[in-house]
């Protein structure tokens, strides 16, 4: 069906000039669309238009400034002190266990083993058969200079030491036995520097 | 003090430091402000909490009010806006909620329409207006029951006189579907 409700609603706001509403007025007569659509949109906004004034309770309109007037002198809402303090020091207090919690686990993890339990069992005898080793099949003698310059941070490099040694049997051997030797040589914050360095390279 | 004085008189009167100036206002446009909100949400209670919101806005910037739009476009505008936010802000609710029961029973009690046959046929055609989108619902409102020019309507809503046209027809294509559908054409 031809869209005729534009024309409906110019011819009913009266925007048509002489001539438009004479000849639409006879379209209405004559065209059985025309007209359909016409008293279709008629009926349509006059079921619309009975609900236009609705009756409601006068009390609610007279209560709306008021209600307004009391909302603009409520006091603005804050947070009330006691709780937000009581909230925070429960953050702070969840925050602080669960790092007393993680260093406790780490300390008591099996593998995070201290310098002193690694080489607390290795005899002279086993530190002397680590030197011996790396004396007959490298080039490099394990002097003490050596030692104290592998564990310093500038020239801390295990296959320096152990070139002629397959990287199995070397790290092997340092993994059991270096640790002592180095001890001997090296000062105990060197030392620290070494065992950190080692546990990074999985040697430990 | 009686309410003859025009809109913009009151308006100044209230910048002057009359607060009694801004009830008259106010007192002269909320059933305008409530009922255009009660049409777009459908229900007492968002339009209540809009009417509210909308005198806020006026209260705070009718100050800064620059008179080169009429007072009741720019309260119509304020309207619209804030009634399209909270359908999307309902629509957004609705996606992570669960059915509401109690709170549709809540806007169902607290109604202000008298008359239970006003009543019954008031929320037949609210509930066909709700099945019409919102921008196409907005234009039908303002130019059925607001009453007002689409050059005034394309002033609250920015949009052309064409494009309000085809929403209004569109909105009422979609009624009369509804209505003949309910037996009521």
């Amino acid at each position: 069906m031809k869209n005729y409700y534009e024309q409906i609603v110019r011819y009913l706001d009266g925007q048509f000039s002489k001539e438009e509403e004479e000849e639409f007025e006879k379209s209405l007569l004559f065209d059985a669309e025309l007209k359909y659509a016409y008293s279709e949109y008629l009926k349509t906004m006059e079921l619309i238009s009975s609900t236009k004034l609705p009756e409601a309770r006068a009390d609610y309109f007279n209560d709306i400034v008021p209600r307004f007037r009391q909302s603009l002198n409520k006091p603005v809402k804050t947070l009330p002190f006691k709780k937000a303090s009581f909230g925070f020091i429960t953050i702070i207090l969840f925050v602080f266990s669960f790092f007393i919690f993680n260093n406790y686990r780490v300390s008591t993890n099996p593998e995070n083993v201290t310098m002193e339990s690694i080489t607390q069992n290795i005899s002279d005898e086993q530190v002397n058969e680590v030197r011996d080793y790396l004396t007959n099949n490298s080039w490099i003698m394990p002097s003490e200079d050596i030692i104290t310059q592998v564990v310093n941070e500038d020239y801390f490099n295990i296959d320096g030491i152990i070139q002629n040694v397959s990287d199995e049997e070397g790290y092997n051997i340092l993994n059991d036995y270096q640790i002592n030797n180095i001890e001997s040589f090296a000062g105990e914050e060197n030392l620290q520097q070494a065992y950190e360095e080692l546990l990074a390279k999985s040697i430990l | 003090m009686t309410d003859t004085k025009s809109d913009s008189q009151l308006i100044k009167e209230f910048i002057s430091g009359n607060d009694i100036a801004f009830n008259l206002l106010a007192k002269r446009y909320q059933q305008k402000i409530y009922w255009h909100a009660r049409r777009m949400t459908g229900n007492h209670l968002d339009a209540d909490e809009i009417v509210q919101q909308v005198l806020l806005v006026m209260f705070n910037k009718l100050k800064t009010f620059n008179f080169q739009s009429s007072v009741y476009t720019w309260i119509y505008k304020i309207t619209s806006t804030r009634s399209l936010n909270l359908l999307r802000r309902n629509k957004v609710r609705s996606l992570f909620s669960i059915e509401d029961k109690a709170g549709e029973n809540l806007k169902i009690e607290n109604d202000i329409i008298s008359g239970l046959e006003n009543k019954e046929k008031i929320e037949k055609i609210q509930q066909f207006l709700l099945k019409i989108p919102a921008k196409q619902r907005e234009v039908f409102i303002l130019r059925n029951f607001d009453e007002l020019s689409y050059d005034e309507i394309s002033e609250i809503t920015g949009r052309s006189v064409g494009a309000l046209k085809a929403n209004y027809f569109h909105a009422f294509n979609k009624l009369k579907e509804l209505m003949k559908n309910e037996k009521l054409l």
